[in-house]
């Protein structure tokens, strides 16, 4: 069996680390894909689920065919009480990754883009009001 | 000593035709790949619903396409006012709750260096004078 080069984990994790490295005080609280229950919302948080693509067809791609390219992206939920929480929250996060621009061995990485931005919205399906700002962020890399 | 330059007329002429055809062609080009886009993410979203809870939303996933002087634009996306339509953010983004499904995003990301190509056609099939073909008005409609 031949041994998994890690790649996947490593670039997913850049968003993850760079979020969980806002140490506050309060430190920002960074979910990866699930939000434990009863979590406070009251301090915020930011759910993060990230997946990643790799272009068939891409002008990075190499001569030979092989997948050349690593399109990450991050849909981030920053979540707050209130709507200037959720914005507190959404800047925290775009202070720790608009622009930077990861060290990944094995990969050539560009900067990580804000890609979309979206209003605070009303989210009530846990049976508490939270009002949930969705940001996502990307990152091209090659190898 | 002297230099003489003909069919100046004619390479006038053309270049003239391919400025005329350019925005028509530019419409069809980027209804073709709008269509492509449209096509991978219904595919996308039919292969993740498969337990048949979103047999509407597909249908609601559209394309329009514009010209305003010499921008060419697209948008590609769920219609709001048709079955499940309203789906498409909850579905790309998820919620905190729900996990999303991506297949917008993944869809044009697919189709981004297609286009280019297509582009490329294009401008040769303009200066050479020939005709581009694609679907600029959405032919399924949803």
């Amino acid at each position: 069996m031949p041994i998994a080069d890690g790649l996947d984990q490593a670039i997913a994790n850049v968003a993850l680390t760079l979020l969980a490295a806002d140490v506050g005080p309060p430190a920002l609280v960074v979910f990866d894909g699930v939000v434990p229950p009863n979590t406070p919302v009251n301090a915020g948080y930011v759910l993060a689920y990230s997946y990643l693509s790799r272009p068939s067809d891409d002008q990075d791609n190499s001569a030979n065919g092989r997948s050349g390219v690593w399109n990450q992206r991050w849909i981030l939920h920053c979540v707050g009480g209130t709507a200037a929480a959720a914005r507190a929250v959404a800047q925290r996060a775009r202070t720790a990754l608009l622009d930077v621009q990861p060290t990944i061995v094995g990969l050539s990485c560009g900067r990580i883009r804000l890609e979309e931005t979206q209003p605070p919205q009303r989210d009530e399906t846990t049976g508490v009001l939270v009002m949930d700002a969705v940001n996502t962020y990307s990152l091209r890399a090659t190898s | 000593m002297g230099v003489k330059v003909t069919g100046l007329e004619e390479l006038t002429e053309a270049l003239q035709q391919a400025v005329k055809d350019a925005i028509p062609g530019a419409k069809k080009i980027t209804g073709k790949g709008s269509n492509n886009i449209k096509k991978e993410a219904k595919r996308i979203i039919k292969a993740a619903s498969h337990r048949g809870y979103l047999p509407h939303y597909p249908k609601s996933i559209t394309y329009e396409v514009t010209a305003v002087g010499a921008v060419v634009s697209s948008e590609i996306g769920p219609e709001a006012e048709k079955l499940q339509g309203g789906l498409g953010p909850l579905l790309e983004n998820g919620s905190v709750n729900n996990s999303p499904i991506p297949h917008l995003n993944p869809a044009l990301d697919g189709e981004e260096n297609t286009f280019y190509s297509y582009m490329e056609e294009l401008g040769e099939s303009l200066l050479e004078g020939k005709s581009v073909d694609g679907p600029v008005i959405d032919p399924g409609g949803g």
